[in-house]
């Protein structure tokens, strides 16, 4: 920095080299979600060349084809839910830590997860989805929104994080055991058995079906969440100024509850509870916002969407016929993280 | 008592699933050495038991402990000897006599039950809840049937079970039908069709299950067998639609209530298959354990193979 340069213009460099590395950061995330959803489509237990895979994708319709079939009908959509999913939860995370103020604040962590599996199950096992055609993934978003609104209630915004966490443990492990007991009363033998399904994710399997359940209402719910950037924005300086910058606090409050529960709740129906996505993403995103937490939204949308995509990769790769549950390795990599997080703030006084 | 009953209600769940949903055989869970507590405290309640029967007088008292004893017992033994099945008999998933069992007492198989009925036979399996070591030191006489994976292992099992309820000859004269009935079907096999068994979940049973034998002696090759895939197994419905059998078979009835199970059947990948190669709704529960049943299905396969065979033939001399 020369020493001839106004306060004025270092402050305007400063800004735009903010934008910059956000703008940056924004194109080498969403660079990297592409890379790994066209490695996703290279994986599989049948092995397709990339011209095969390449072919698949764009021709038109051909079930005849056994690559076309594996390309179209089961690697594009486990890949399409991997980004949407891992989306959903990032962008839902970064929203709820900007909003609640809170950096421990995480759709799985609150118990909308938990909640948005617990409306799916119980709509799913009763049959629900052969009579009403987006029964499961609505049942999600009205568990979700539920978990939601029960946390703010007994924790409220701008709390301590540990009322948050406890408040979030207990309506995680309310929902996770009334899932279970759903479960186990199923006429159903494979029900019980499909707890782990819903209480740790998974991809496998999944079809475009899932996609079309899933997809308008986590990009709606999505874009509802983007519509509160400058809401969070405002609100970091203080729920006070917020209001004198004209921001509404009301709608700002419903607009984030229903655009977690469309995201959470529809995810979570197609691919079952999935922890540490929304909370890790926006923590390794949030230097490259510098400092305006809104940022973080877009960001965290396609940190969530490759984290997942990478894990599901892995997945293929490391047990290819046994495949893990998507949690298992999310919550590998997420639980080392909470514990750096939890021993940083040990020094910082909440109250 | 109480936290001994949990454990076998647990392992009991584990075994009846390992039959009804037959993944494989990691569902059993060994017997754990806390049992001996209960064996101790048991101990005098063995002046309960009968002595093991004597050698010329049939037993009077029968009780199973598995749906595929059941169903043997059912059909062997006469009624007024049975004294009680396992509750799976009742289950049209699993038994293919449920009907017959209806008017059976049926047991859960646990200790308490077992020194009231006061059996004078137990016949239990690989897959059956009860402690039998605990059953035997408490003075019952328990025969252990295992689980047949051939057809010569379910002759086996018919007679073993003829001789211990004292019906050898009834034994021997259904043996001898379906050794009849499955000769008579033999017809030299040249051409093998592959058929993929598709179960919930995408399981499929490969070489060393009754599914398999089945297939086999029905003229067919199951697409376990061409994959090197031995036992239950999940079979990729990648791996399916690349290898590409000549049919499917399919389970014809499920339990109610919905399961993600289920998903595999649903999955539009595996309906553009079913539209493209034949397939064959069978009740699977037909060759959950070696009975006579077994013959049918085996005709009924047979009959499959030579429409598939026929239509190959004639899709062949189509231009």
């Amino acid at each position: 920095m020369s020493q001839s340069v106004t306060e004025a213009t270092t402050v305007d460099r400063e800004a735009l080299s903010g934008d910059r590395l956000y703008r940056r950061a924004l194109i080498g995330l969403i660079a990297l979600t592409l890379a790994l959803f066209v490695l996703s489509l290279g994986l599989g237990t049948a092995t397709l060349s990339p011209t095969q895979i390449m072919g698949a994708l764009f021709s038109t319709d051909d079930t005849a084809s056994p690559v076309w079939l594996i390309v179209r009908e089961i690697r594009l959509p486990r890949s399409l839910l991997a980004v949407l999913v891992g989306g959903a939860l990032g962008m839902s995370g970064a929203a709820l830590q900007g909003y609640l103020r809170n950096p421990l604040a995480e759709p799985g962590i609150i118990g909308a997860s938990g909640g948005a599996a617990l409306g799916a199950v119980l709509a799913f096992y009763f049959g629900l989805s052969y009579a009403i055609p987006f029964a499961v993934p609505f049942a999600g978003l009205l568990g979700a929104a539920a978990a939601v609104v029960t946390v703010y209630l007994l924790a409220g915004r701008g709390s301590a994080p540990l009322t948050l966490i406890l408040a979030g443990v207990a309506i995680s492990a309310f929902t996770a055991a009334l899932t279970s007991l759903t479960l186990s009363l199923s006429p159903n033998p494979f029900a019980m058995s499909e707890v782990v399904f819903w209480l740790m994710g998974s991809l496998a399997d999944r079809s475009m079906n899932h996609v079309y359940l899933a997809a308008p209402l986590i990009i709606l719910g999505c874009l509802i969440l983007l519509l509160l950037g400058r809401a969070i924005d405002g609100l970091s300086l203080g729920e006070e100024v917020a209001t004198n910058l004209g921001i509404n606090l009301r709608r700002t409050q419903i607009l984030l509850i229903l655009g977690i529960a469309m995201s959470v709740g529809a995810a979570t129906a197609v691919a079952g509870a999935i922890g540490f996505v929304g909370l890790i993403a926006p923590h390794i995103l949030r230097p490259l916002t510098d400092g305006r937490p809104s940022r973080t939204l877009a960001l965290s949308f396609f940190g969530g969407a490759s984290l997942v995509i990478a894990a599901d990769c892995l997945i293929r790769i490391i047990t290819p016929d046994r495949e893990l549950n998507l949690g298992v390795l999310t919550a590998l990599l997420g639980a080392p993280f909470f514990l750096v997080l939890i021993l940083r703030m040990r020094g910082t006084n909440y109250s | 008592m109480g936290p001994e009953m949990n454990e076998t209600d647990a392992a009991y769940r584990g075994g009846a699933e390992a039959i009804s949903a037959a993944p494989s055989p990691s569902g059993w869970i060994p017997r754990l050495h806390g049992t001996l507590f209960a064996a101790a405290l048991l101990a005098g309640g063995a002046a309960f038991a009968q002595p093991a029967a004597a050698q010329d007088a049939p037993p009077q008292r029968i009780v199973s402990l598995n749906v595929c004893t059941d169903q043997l017992l059912i059909l062997l033994a006469p009624r007024e000897h049975i004294a009680a099945v396992s509750y799976l008999a009742r289950d049209p998933e699993v038994s293919m006599l449920s009907e017959e069992a209806a008017d059976i007492p049926i047991t859960y198989g646990n200790a308490e039950q077992l020194i009231v009925a006061k059996p004078d036979l137990i016949l239990a399996g690989a897959y059956t809840r009860a402690n039998i070591p605990l059953l035997r030191q408490l003075g019952f006489n328990v025969v252990e049937v295992p689980p047949a994976t051939t057809l010569d292992e379910v002759r086996d099992n018919i007679r073993a079970v003829g001789e211990a309820i004292g019906e050898t000859e009834k034994a021997e004269a259904m043996v001898a039908d379906i050794e009849a009935e499955l000769s008579a079907l033999r017809d030299g096999d040249s051409e093998r069709p592959v058929v993929a068994p598709l179960y919930a979940n995408a399981y499929t049973s490969g070489p060393g299950t009754l599914v398999d034998a089945v297939i086999e002696e029905a003229g067919l090759t199951s697409i376990g067998k061409e994959l090197g895939i031995s036992g239950m197994q999940k079979l990729s419905l990648e791996t399916l639609l690349m290898k590409r059998p000549d049919a499917l078979l399919l389970p014809d009835h499920r339990y109610s209530g919905d399961a993600l199970a289920y998903d595999i059947f649903r999955h539009p990948a595996l309906r553009a298959l079913k539209d493209q190669i034949p397939s064959l709704d069978w009740d699977s529960a037909a060759t959950v354990c070696g009975t006579p049943n077994l013959v049918q299905v085996v005709k009924r396969l047979h009959a499959f193979r030579d429409e598939l065979i026929a239509a190959k033939a004639s899709e062949a001399a189509a231009p």
